[in-house]
């Protein structure tokens, strides 16, 4: 017998199941859910319908692929439409689907020149409550207008230029509290 | 300003690639604790078509007390598999064995898939998770890096190499990705530094963490190392996947055509609700790539360094073509130093493998400065058009709106072998912008004038009508037409169809000498 496989298998609405799966090496494999043990046969695939055999009874299911990529069965002789949605993956694509990521840290709360130019407009003033990527002021360098946007939410501290200003990179424009 | 990349809008991951739930991860348990080398070979491949080489292998060290440590395929998996189909060559360092340490059978395993690959003409793809050299074994491990090292630079050019940094890749180890054409991250879980943090502090008195000092958004913004970040393995591997299909498996193959998926003869009218009327208005010139090639094709390259510039990979007629635009969201569009470099290495890789290149051209010029010129854009911004001057893919370009001075020849002209040289009607192409113009050219005369601001405006105006237009260059067939924007991706697909052909003898030499 091959080592087993493992799976994690969602249907529907639930929540994830593991499953082990391994071949006996005779056409059959066995599967492990919770306490539950089966015999699986596979017995044809044509096109969507697949023919199996759990524990020796003979199931037809007809298995397709969902709108969002997940597959779906169902009974081919059910009434039902649609089917059950069912999620399978690997032991291994849930651990690396994994994120080790740490929060990311908060956006500085100063807004510094990204080029050297003149402020065209000035679209806030002290005190003002802002939101990530509202544009805040007007910049013109290199003959292009560059708009630049507040760094993350916050309330308006200091605006230390004024229409006309000449700006050099890295200067300090807005802070944020 | 800062448009700040964010992973969760990279490319599409595969529908098995969502973030697992904490219960999911509960059920693996211990999982993490296992192999994680194997699954992400798993992931990387079609299912099961990977074949092991070498599982057996066992180091010969006895120094240490190394001899009573012999694990079979000492901490790398190497083999070979299918990714859509086609023959890729991949390795995984396993950091559960002796850290994923390289010593000397370690690293012959990966050199001796190296020369499989390039005699294989398939591309090599890296995953990288290790301690690093392996002490014990003293320079037989550093020689191990070598050995790889040179494999790298032999294979370069000739098959596409990838690595993906899954955990930790220090010192000497951080060569071999650098060698390679791309850098795969993931974020929060890989780093890559000459220098840990510890031996920073010792000598440099810098107090910085992990992540700030080589972590993937490190890398993916400051410094350039890493071309993609991602949030976590799977979506990277699905983004190797995903990146492998616009590669041919070497340099004398073409990458696959994908036909059908977008209509070639499509107008593409939406171009102009991206683009401004002003033509000092900034705006996001992926909205024009998007509108223009195969729906939903580009994958952009570094997305997060540079960003003045904006490059990648898309399809057009189903064929891959690299994207070269300038960003007018950022700097103003400007060429300086990191653009220039990012713009002349995604270059050479297309030309390298075969894939025409497509550029967008919407370009003030070189940023001036101190700070550009005494880091050296002179040479930096050579590199750029010594990569276009010598790319003999076929070269195909727009200009939308300014093209100015340097930049101008640059940016894949007729003058450094652009093929077709397409402009829009709001296309502006002289040597600068007309006040600068007006100033240089009649500063006397207008000095004598009764009122010399209106004169000078009448000068702009006449300098205006002279050259901030395409008219010019059309005249002298810089540019072979003026299209109107609608039209661009039929016009553009109908020149690739036509001159995919292209054969360009080169001159016989042992190679070029880009500048550095």
């Amino acid at each position: 017998m091959s080592a087993p496989k493992k799976y994690l298998v969602t249907l529907g609405k639930g929540g994830p199941t593991p499953i082990s799966l391994s071949f006996d090496g005779h056409g059959a494999w066995k599967a492990v859910a919770d306490e539950l043990e089966m015999s699986i046969g596979l017995e044809s695939v044509e096109g969507d319908i697949v023919k199996v055999t759990v524990d020796g009874r003979p199931l037809t299911l007809r298995v397709v692929t969902g709108p969002d990529g997940e597959v779906r069965m169902e009974k081919v002789k059910s009434q039902r439409t649609g089917g059950v949605p069912v999620r399978v993956r690997s032991e291994g694509e849930v651990i690396l689907g994994s994120r080790e990521v740490a929060p990311a840290p908060d956006a500085d709360p100063v807004l510094v020149a990204p080029i050297t130019g003149v402020i065209l407009a000035v679209q806030v003033a002290v005190g003002d409550s802002v939101t990530v990527g509202q544009p805040m002021l007007v910049l013109e360098a290199m003959k292009m207008e560059t708009i630049l946007s507040a760094p993350r939410d916050g309330i308006v501290k200091t605006v230390n230029v004024a229409v006309d200003d000449r700006v050099r990179t890295a200067d300090v424009l807005i802070e944020l509290e | 300003m800062s448009v700040t990349h964010d992973p969760s809008a990279a490319p599409a991951p595969s529908p098995t690639a969502s973030t697992p739930s904490d219960a999911e991860i509960a059920a693996v348990g211990e999982a993490r604790r296992v192999s994680v080398a194997r699954a992400r070979l798993e992931a990387l491949f079609d299912p099961g078509t990977f074949d092991e080489i070498g599982d057996r292998v066992l180091h010969r060290s006895t120094l240490f007390g190394m001899e009573k440590k012999q694990i079979p395929g000492d901490g790398v998996i190497t083999g070979v598999g299918t990714v859509d189909g086609r023959t890729v060559y991949a390795f995984a360092q396993d950091r559960t064995v002796l850290g994923g340490s390289l010593g000397e059978a370690h690293a012959l395993k990966i050199a001796r898939l190296q020369d499989m690959a390039l005699a294989a003409g398939a591309p090599f793809v890296g995953i990288n998770d290790s301690g690093g050299a392996r002490i014990q074994e003293g320079v037989e491990a550093l020689g191990g890096y070598g050995e790889i090292f040179m494999r790298n630079v032999r294979s370069s050019g000739q098959i596409p190499q990838i690595s993906v940094i899954c955990g930790p890749c220090a010192g000497g180890a951080v060569y071999s990705p650098a060698l390679t054409d791309f850098v795969f991250m993931v974020d929060g879980s890989s780093y890559m530094f000459l220098t840990g943090p510890k031996v920073v502090k010792t000598v440099t008195f810098e107090d910085v963490t992990v992540e700030e000092l080589g972590g993937g958004r490190t890398h993916s913004e400051k410094t350039g190392v890493s071309h993609f970040l991602y949030p976590t393995d799977l979506e990277a591997l699905a983004g190797v996947r995903k990146l492998l299909s616009f590669l041919p498996s070497n340099w004398k193959e073409r990458p696959p055509v994908v036909e059908g998926a977008d209509p070639t003869d499509r107008l593409c009218p939406e171009v102009l609700e991206v683009f401004p009327e002003s033509s000092r208005t900034p705006y996001d010139v992926r909205g024009i790539i998007d509108n223009v090639f195969d729906r939903k094709s580009f994958l952009e390259v570094h997305a997060g360094w540079a960003q003045n510039i904006v490059v990648g990979f898309a399809r057009l007629a189903g064929r891959s073509v690299g994207v070269v635009a300038n960003q007018p969201l950022e700097q103003a569009g400007c060429l300086d130093i990191n653009a220039s470099r990012k713009g002349a290495r995604f270059i050479r890789t297309c030309n390298a493998y075969g894939i025409p290149i497509v550029s967008i051209v919407d370009v003030p010029g070189f940023l001036p400065g101190c700070d550009q010129e005494h880091q050296g854009v002179i040479n930096h911004g050579a590199k750029l058009l010594y990569a276009y001057c010598e790319a003999t893919v076929p070269k195909l370009a727009v200009i939308t709106r300014k093209s100015y001075g340097g930049a101008y020849i640059v940016m894949s002209s007729k003058h450094v072998g652009g093929d077709v040289n397409l402009a829009w009607p709001t296309a502006q192409i002289a040597v600068m912008g007309a006040k600068g113009a007006v100033e240089v050219l009649f500063r006397r005369k207008l000095a004598g004038e009764a009122d010399p601001e209106a004169a000078a405006l009448e000068a702009e105006r006449h300098y205006e009508e002279t050259f901030l237009t395409p008219d010019q260059a059309t005249g002298r067939g810089f540019v072979d037409a003026v299209i109107e924007p609608a039209e661009t991706r039929r016009k553009l697909a109908r020149f690739l169809l036509r001159t995919e052909t292209k054969n360009t003898a080169r001159p016989e030499r042992k190679h070029g000498n880009i500048p550095t």
